[in-house]
């Protein structure tokens, strides 16, 4: 008399024999000429640099400091010779800071959709 | 949070060009993409081979593109079945053989009322068993694929895993009611391509 476990095991050997006999894999010539392919491939594959969480961090508090500093002295000194290229140089300086974060995003955004 | 954190981990490490990774990636999943691009139907053998061959390639390619969220075969599965689509806009003349001998087979059968209806069952249940034995643990996947589709006799599988009779025996139980599971929550699941 056949138990539920007799039943189970032919049910899943007959799924697997419908789906996953030999007659449905890769023969043994394709399968090595494919994986040799594949190696190849992969050999040319570098690992992908690491974020630079850090350096972009000191690198945009760096700027924002230098900015803050070159705003201050501008403010300060009287003369007009000395304040305008310290404004000029603080706006270019303020950009830079600006582009930080979008830098961020783009540099995010390019390895999410590489 | 990657769901399949494995998959991401093992993506990663053949990202990086881990030569030890491809292969155990090869090893795992190869056969069984074949396989699901051979159910997925539409294709030829010659035409199943090409476009193994080419999601392979395409899939390690981008595989810095994967981000776990669906298990790493299911992710090259979904590769192949664009390459597949983009294949039937463009039908070979094997492919268009391969269709007309299933159109005569159904007109054969047309008077078995519900069998063509079966017929659609039975190509939708291969891609389930297939996604399902991919899903398996290697130990699982390799005893179940062995003792069933290969007609292995429990002692040579328990020679090719290296463990005895006995537990090898216990070793397909669980096998076969891991795979029960999976195929149980595949079926409660949405439809595999929906």
């Amino acid at each position: 008399m056949r138990t539920d476990n007799d039943w189970q095991e032919q049910n899943i050997a007959r799924l697997l024999k419908a789906s996953f006999d030999r007659s449905v894999r890769p023969d043994p010539e394709l399968r090595s000429r494919a994986w040799r392919h594949l190696l190849a491939e992969a050999r040319q594959m570098r690992p992908e640099p690491s974020f630079p969480d850090r350096a972009i961090f000191l690198l945009a508090a760096g700027l924002l400091l230098l900015a803050v500093t070159l705003g201050l002295r501008a403010v300060r000194d009287t003369d007009a010779a000395v304040t305008v290229p310290l404004v000029v140089a603080a706006c270019g300086v303020g950009m830079n800071v600006m582009m930080a974060p979008v830098a961020a995003v783009l540099i995010v955004w390019r390895r999410n959709h590489a | 949070m990657a769901r399949f954190p494995e998959d991401l981990k093992l993506a990663r490490e053949v990202a990086a060009g881990n030569e030890a990774a491809v292969a155990c990636f090869y090893e795992r999943h190869a056969d069984a993409l074949f396989a699901f691009i051979l159910h997925l139907g539409g294709a030829g053998r010659q035409d199943a081979e090409d476009l193994w061959q080419e999601s392979l390639l395409a899939g390690l390619k981008s595989i810095n593109t994967y981000r776990g969220d669906s298990a790493l075969f299911t992710w090259f599965c979904s590769i192949a079945r664009h390459k597949n689509l983009d294949g039937l806009r463009k039908p070979s003349l094997e492919h268009e053989r391969a269709l007309d001998t299933n159109q005569a087979e159904l007109l054969g059968l047309i008077d078995g009322a519900p069998l063509p209806d079966d017929l659609l069952l039975g190509q939708d249940t291969k891609v389930r068993v297939v996604l399902a034995l991919a899903t398996l643990p290697d130990q699982y996947r390799r005893a179940l694929v062995a003792r069933y589709a290969d007609d292995r006799t429990v002692e040579e599988v328990a020679a090719m895993l290296g463990r005895s009779y006995k537990a090898t025996e216990s070793l397909l139980s669980r096998a076969r009611e891991e795979f029960k599971r999976v195929i149980a929550s595949e079926v409660r699941s949405p439809k595999p391509g929906a």
